[in-house]
């Protein structure tokens, strides 16, 4: 037969990554993708930058040489080779042959995840956002894990200070806002960008409060 | 281009033009919150809109929410929970909701999701609950149920509980909620009375559970401390203590599962009496 089928994927910044067919199915976007037929040329991925695409090709090839290690020590099913087996094989208790070999196995998993998911924040975010887009559920999970302990504990306030959120306007550049608004000093495309920005980030001090009492029954 | 224009096309977080925490859409944010407890993602909703609509999605939720909440939710007229998106579902059972005539409470914990219950002494089988010359009943508001069952005296001590209930798949602790002594207020602080606190030094008390499908547990506790001990201080008396009785495990949460529960020191060669019955809980075991 023919060796395994290559596929080639793109990046926003136009390079190009060959991957084999095992990897490229991680990521239930791209496997959709080619057996929906656009697996011979190129595959675009106008979402992903090639630096964070390196890293999500890291973790694919990871999971399926995982995945070829763990059917030698447990009795692991051809029809489990989707990206749920990740999640398993963590919660999975080892059988009690292979028990030694299969432990190695999930500790070094566990060391490797570590190491892996260690990247400055915004690698995470981007990170996170590429695995969502990708629909790579075992990289979600660990990212978004990962990016949640960044932020428990903290209050919005201070989540604002370490991820450098500037989403709250001085009075003077609302009001300011709001006149060129009024007298239509924006080009279409600054208008629409300046409405979508307000509309996303800022709370009126009635929103605020709004907020702040529909969400007070867990809190206090 | 004005000044605050420009401010803005830099980006939401500033310095730098490429996406943060604060760009990051709300299909991302809500796989975040997967990780985080409600009270963690409601003092979050607040940071921008996409948190706060993350903050507000159902498929978030769902996951909190208990796998056999519609059994909660069966508790209340269907009026009540008709037309509640998940996280109003979740504040509405993480509040106490009495059931049994008001003798009995159950409800969501917060942080863990895991379905908690308490039931009152009133809705257990107290021997000699009737006669006043053994036990009475105290309104106070350091129960939840606003009514505690106070032993004078007696020598057959038995109280006794059941409940028949869906739990979700787990562990669960039962204790008796129990309190040497007798309390009031005097001028505004709290006292407490010993007057007729004996007998549950000199032989334990037994603490026993079973289950319908023939699950048990037991221990024997003595409640108070010898005399000699007093010199320290006595750590029993004069608080209220929770006396874990054992473990049970629900393997599945479809079938309802009764568990009795009781507590007897029947040894009838001594009187033992100054005791405050308020409650058992059954608790998820951490």
């Amino acid at each position: 037969m023919a060796s395994a089928k290559v596929f080639v994927l793109r990046t926003c910044d136009g390079e190009t990554f060959e991957i084999d067919e095992s990897v490229a199915y991680v990521s239930e976007t791209i496997k959709n993708m080619i057996e929906d037929g656009f697996g011979h040329d190129l595959i675009p991925l106008p979402n992903v930058s090639s630096k964070i695409l390196l890293k999500v090709i890291e973790y694919c090839r990871k999971h399926v040489s995982n995945f070829e290690s763990s059917k030698k020590t447990s009795n692991g099913d051809e029809k489990d080779k989707d990206n749920d087996s990740w999640k398993k094989e963590k919660e999975a208790v080892p059988e009690v042959e292979k028990d030694a070999e299969e432990k190695a196995r999930v500790e070094e998993l566990k060391e490797w995840e570590t190491t892996f998911i260690d990247i400055d924040q915004q690698v995470l975010f981007d990170l996170l956002q590429a695995a969502n887009y990708l629909n790579i559920k075992g990289l979600l999970v660990m990212a978004a894990e990962k990016a949640a302990s960044m932020i428990r504990g903290k209050t919005p306030e201070q989540i604002r200070e370490t991820f450098n959120i500037k989403n709250d306007f001085t009075p003077e550049e609302y009001e300011d806002i709001r006149k060129k608004d009024a007298m239509n000093d924006f080009t279409p495309e600054e208008y629409e960008e300046i409405r979508k920005k307000i509309a996303d980030n800022h709370f009126t001090p009635e929103e605020y409060e709004q907020i702040r009492k529909e969400n007070a029954w867990a809190i206090e | 281009m004005g000044a605050a224009l420009s401010n803005l096309t830099e980006g939401a977080n500033g310095s730098t033009d490429r996406p943060g925490l604060g760009d990051i859409p709300e299909s991302c944010v809500a796989h975040v919150f997967m990780h985080l407890t409600p009270p963690e993602i409601c003092n979050l909703a607040r940071l921008n809109w996409a948190f706060r609509r993350a903050a507000t999605s159902d498929a978030v939720w769902e996951a909190k929410l208990p796998p056999n909440y519609q059994y909660l939710l069966d508790l209340f007229p269907p009026d009540r929970y008709r037309n509640l998106c998940k996280k109003d579902i979740f504040a509405l059972i993480s509040r106490p909701i009495p059931f049994d005539d008001g003798n009995k409470e159950v409800w969501v914990d917060r942080v863990t999701g895991g379905v908690c219950m308490s039931i009152s002494a009133k809705a257990l089988s107290i021997t000699g609950i009737e006669d006043r010359r053994y036990w009475n009943w105290i309104t106070t508001e350091e129960s939840r149920f606003h009514e505690v069952a106070f032993l004078q005296q007696v020598w057959w001590f038995e109280v006794d509980g059941s409940v028949k209930f869906s739990f979700p798949a787990g562990v669960y602790t039962v204790s008796f909620r129990i309190h040497l002594g007798r309390f009031f207020k005097r001028l505004g602080r709290r006292v407490c009375s010993f007057e007729h606190t004996h007998g549950w030094d000199i032989k334990p008390v037994r603490f026993e559970l079973s289950t319908s499908d023939g699950q048990q547990a037991a221990c024997n506790c003595c409640l108070d401390e010898s005399e000699k001990d007093d010199a320290n201080g006595n750590h029993k008396r004069g608080y209220w203590i929770e006396y874990k009785v054992g473990e049970f495990t629900v393997s599945d949460s479809e079938d309802a599962m009764e568990v009795r529960f009781s507590m007897k020191q029947i040894d009838c060669t001594h009187s033992k009496g100054g005791l405050c019955v308020d409650s058992v809980f059954i608790l998820p075991s951490n």
